[in-house]
């Protein structure tokens, strides 16, 4: 077995890692086009096989499994060449810049065989925010009346330098880099919604947007989301989900889920519950920046390559980028995404 | 030779795994580097012998309110290099080429600019070793008034390096730290098990290694049961942290629990309050004869 690493920036870096301590990973080659890292490597780790062209590599008969981490409007394109010839490829979120371009790429795949792809929303590997979709579904706050859901970062407080801020490259702003997490949990935990509305404005950089804002409405019940990576004081991204509902509260993030019960449920006891990460975490084989990282990568490693199904599936995928796409399009209308 | 306690920096950074917002409040209270001294004077009174001290942005500032303090002039500093999260955000904001920049334009202009000198001509040479050694240096600048027994290798990196199989960079931190600082080399790890092996296996006999270790297993990967088995084969010194699980553990338990384990001689602790910081030298008396 030998996996393909295109992209060798920070993600490329660490799924590298990650998939070398997977059981039968040790063999990875890079494809990385910065000629400066490509020499950083072969200076301090001269064993390791770094190509400049990921393509080169497609020949190669013990090629079983690639990594796309490479800035996302380059994810499409390369997912075509890439999936002609090794069908198990895990890509860094979001999988594309748009739903046409996924589509068509996700099309190159036949349906029934794309079991092999799975993209990088790392937070559905979160025990805290499983155990959340665990309680909510159990009822323990009732009916669902209302959910908040954010995420912020402070990573753009002035005009910055890399592809990510640059339309182009990126394929879009904050919408697709912490959007498509908060996008992908908030359908993860509420399904799809009936019609949404959004609002996109940039507050710093020019030509891609900062902030985000999305009202979404279900049978019975509305939400909202904001994501912002141009909030002061963060000390790293974080992701929050609040729901109110007929019989209490329940908020989750990345240290703990908390919830405040009107009277027993889901095995929960009436009054204040709060279950935090040291209680819910568990040890993984190789840790490198958190266990999701790994998690998902065994996911990935293992899952069967027929059927279309998994956590974090093309299916799945496609889903998010059309609520994406609508977001997008929206700008304070209605619009019905399924 | 380390110390058997050393005082934990997490609280003082707002970094808390249990609680963001106690972590926030933590921070806040702790902008101010005198009240980082003052609590660092309760720590040696109650048995700290150092501090674990990232290079975060404030680090500076911290050290010079530790000199002020006559009575913590022999309080040793333990570097725990690179403040990962501050190269991270700059690498998703500038990319690794500005994040690059950015860690050879830190510290005073007239270091800087002899620094900068050497990592110009190492970039210039495409001497990457060199540019590490630089890179190494204006990191350490802020310690160098302080006794500094041990500088760690940040988690992030040296599981960054283990995962890749570069243990060239192991090799090159270990001749760096002990030629150029006299200091022993010490690497951070959630990989307590993997990376004990991967340094032996590069040559590297009885090394220093910081990883979790705890009564609940947090952190302790592939798990606590193969993390203790490991640790009692006696092939590398431990400083363990996350003893207390972020404040989740019933402290009582948590000492016992180390006490239990003969392998855990060093360990570094966070505590932010006299209170704390007084149970916890009476319970490392009681169960680990500190």
């Amino acid at each position: 077995m030998r996996t393909l690493i295109v992209g060798f920036g920070k993600m490329g870096m660490l799924h590298a890692a990650t998939v070398r301590m997977l059981p039968g990973g040790g063999d990875i080659v890079i494809a990385e086009t910065s000629p400066l890292v490509r020499q950083g490597i072969a200076a301090i780790a001269p064993g390791t096989r770094v190509i400049a062209d990921y393509a080169e590599a497609l020949a190669d008969p013990a090629l079983t499994h690639a990594v796309i981490a490479t800035p996302t409007a380059s994810h499409a394109p390369i997912f075509r060449r890439v999936a002609a010839r090794v069908p198990r490829i895990f890509v860094e979120k979001p999988f594309a810049a748009d739903h046409a371009s996924a589509q068509a790429a996700a099309d190159c795949l036949p349906s029934g065989a794309r079991g092999g792809v799975r993209v990088g929303h790392c937070i559905r590997f979160s025990p805290l925010f499983l155990e959340a979709k665990r309680l909510l579904d159990a009822g323990a706050v009732g009916t669902i009346e209302r959910f908040d859901a954010t995420m912020f970062s402070s990573d753009v407080l002035k005009p910055a330098k890399s592809w990510r801020f640059k339309g182009a490259a990126a394929g879009g702003g904050v919408l697709l880099d912490l959007g498509s997490h908060l996008v992908d949990m908030t359908r993860f935990f509420f399904g799809m919604p009936e019609e949404l509305t959004g609002r996109t404005e940039s507050l710093v950089s020019a030509g891609t947007e900062d902030r985000f804002e999305s009202e979404w409405s279900y049978a019975g019940f509305s939400g909202r989301l904001e994501a912002s990576w141009s909030k002061p004081d963060c000390r790293k991204a974080s992701l929050q989900i609040r729901v109110k509902g007929s019989n209490g509260e329940l908020s989750v993030s990345d240290d703990a889920v908390e919830l405040r019960l009107a009277s027993p449920a889901a095995g929960l006891p009436a009054g204040a519950t709060r279950r935090s990460i040291t209680a819910l975490e568990r040890p993984v084989p190789f840790d490198l920046a958190g266990t999701v990282y790994a998690m998902q990568l065994e996911a990935w490693w293992n899952a069967p390559i027929a059927g279309d199904a998994g956590v974090n599936s093309l299916d799945e995928n496609l889903a998010d980028l059309r609520l994406l796409d609508a977001i997008r399009r929206s700008q304070g209308q209605r619009i019905r995404p399924r | 030779m380390i110390d058997r306690v050393i005082l934990g920096d997490n609280a003082f950074f707002g970094v808390n795994h249990r609680s963001r917002t106690e972590g926030d409040s933590l921070a806040k209270r702790f902008e101010d580097p005198r009240e980082v001294a003052r609590v660092c004077a309760a720590a040696k009174h109650h048995g700290a012998g150092g501090i674990m001290l990232s290079s975060h942005h404030r680090t500076p500032s911290i050290l010079a309110a530790l000199r002020e303090r006559p009575e913590l002039r022999d309080f040793r500093i333990y570097p725990n290099i690179p403040y990962l999260m501050k190269y991270v955000q700059r690498s998703t904001q500038a990319g690794i080429g500005g994040m690059m920049g950015d860690i050879f334009s830190t510290g005073p202009w007239h270091r800087r600019a002899a620094t900068l000198a050497r990592g110009g001509w190492a970039y210039l040479r495409k001497d990457f070793r060199k540019m590490i050694e630089v890179a190494v240096e204006l990191e350490l600048e802020p310690y160098r008034k302080h006794p500094v027994p041990a500088v760690f290798l940040h988690n992030g990196l040296a599981d960054l390096a283990l995962g890749l199989g570069w243990t060239e960079v192991f090799h090159i931190w270990d001749r760096l730290i002990r030629r150029k600082y006299r200091a022993i080399p010490g690497f951070g790890t959630l990989n307590q098990v993997k990376m004990s092996e991967a340094l032996e296996a590069a040559g590297l006999a009885a090394p220093l290694i910081m990883a979790p270790f705890n009564m609940a297993g947090f952190h302790m990967n592939p798990s606590r049961e193969v993390c203790e088995a490991s640790l009692a084969g006696g092939r590398y010194t431990l400083l363990a942290m996350n003893v207390l699980v972020s404040g989740a553990a019933d402290p009582e338990a948590a000492f016992r629990y180390l006490g239990s384990h003969p392998g855990v001689r060093h360990m570094v602790i966070g505590a932010t309050s006299e209170a704390h910081l007084a149970q916890n030298e009476l319970l490392l008396k009681k169960h680990l004869g500190v």
